[in-house]
């Protein structure tokens, strides 16, 4: 950014005296956004998440919904196979 | 039934310790019936479906609503096999057995039958609607529902056994009449009624197959392995009597 800035006003300078104030505005928003728009357009996000109207994270949040009720299922399992162990040992 | 053969000791009408693990599913098919039934919930909402009018997105309560009358389907199978094991070998733990499967299976069952109404009311416009195969549902569940109320009604532990079971093999062949064979005699809105083989290339397509097919096999083994565990709580029960 501080690069931009540099350049920006070299540039806000070089065209003070040539043209008027309007124009020396518009180049000067425009560089200021030129860093913004080609970020947008070139960075990859993860944006599965995001898509469809977040539908994914709907399906996420079912499936550990499920994966909590299978452990609870296998820690009930384990529970009652200690206690059959118990009872055999007596 | 091989993977859920209860082992049986040499007495003759015995329940207690000595029946240790009587009910045991093998480890693979538990993390299976994880694995699929996993699978099939994420993937359902997931793969590609057809586009249908009325149906919409509701094609895909298939994956879901359909696989827990499977299961309930199956695990009434279960029982009505352990009932006549019962009344011709004579061990009690099978009786219990088809009690515990009669009670899953009425879970799904029920699970199934809300599941229906919610998905009826929004394409077939009401949560109930004079349909053969919903009607014969119901008299299932209710038949099933007798089942219980049977069992509790007898004290003695052998006669109602003998009476349950035979009462049991009359509700199996009730629940395959009434949801199997009427609603394909007279016309019904379930698809693969009135007539028609269910599953016909119109109404299953192959990404969907992929899916189903694992589902129906994971809520099985599910359903089976919910009635190992009550089972064996049972079995504990009455061993500390």
């Amino acid at each position: 950014m501080a690069y931009g800035y540099l350049k920006l006003s070299f540039v806000l300078n070089s065209i003070k005296s040539h043209m008027n104030k309007n124009i020396a505005v518009i180049c000067l928003t425009s560089l200021l956004l030129l860093p913004v728009i080609s970020s947008a357009q070139s960075a990859d996000m993860a944006d599965v998440m995001r898509e469809d109207g977040k539908i994914y994270v709907v399906v996420g949040v079912i499936f550990l919904i499920f994966c909590v009720l299978f452990l609870y299922l296998i820690q009930i399992d384990l529970k009652l196979r200690k206690l059959e162990k118990g009872t055999t040992e007596k | 039934m091989w993977f859920v053969s209860p082992s049986h000791s040499s007495c003759f009408h015995t329940f207690g310790a000595n029946k240790k693990g009587a009910l045991r599913i093998p480890i693979p098919f538990k993390i299976l019936a994880i694995l699929m039934v996993l699978f099939a919930i994420v993937a359902g909402l997931m793969v590609d479906v057809p586009r249908l009018d009325i149906l919409n997105e509701t094609i895909r309560n298939l994956f879901y609503h359909v696989t827990s009358w499977f299961a309930m389907v199956f695990l009434f199978l279960a029982s009505f096999i352990y009932s006549i094991k019962y009344l011709s070998i004579g061990h009690e733990s099978d009786d219990l057995l088809a009690k515990v499967f009669v009670q899953v299976g009425m879970v799904f069952g029920v699970a199934g039958l809300v599941t229906g109404m919610l998905w009826a009311k929004f394409t077939w416009g009401a949560y109930w609607v004079p349909d053969p195969k919903l009607n014969g549902a119901a008299i299932a569940l209710l038949a099933y529902l007798a089942y219980s109320i049977l069992r509790n009604s007898l004290t003695d532990p052998i006669t109602r056994a003998k009476v349950s079971s035979v009462y049991n093999i009359f509700a199996f062949v009730m629940m395959v009449i009434f949801v199997f064979i009427l609603p394909r005699m007279t016309s019904s809105l379930h698809p693969g009624n009135g007539g028609n083989p269910a599953f016909s290339s119109y109404d299953l397509d192959n990404t969907m197959r992929i899916v189903f097919y694992p589902a129906v096999i994971g809520w099985i083994l599910l359903g089976l392995w919910i009635s190992e565990i009550k089972f064996r709580f049972e079995q504990y029960k009455k061993s500390h009597e």
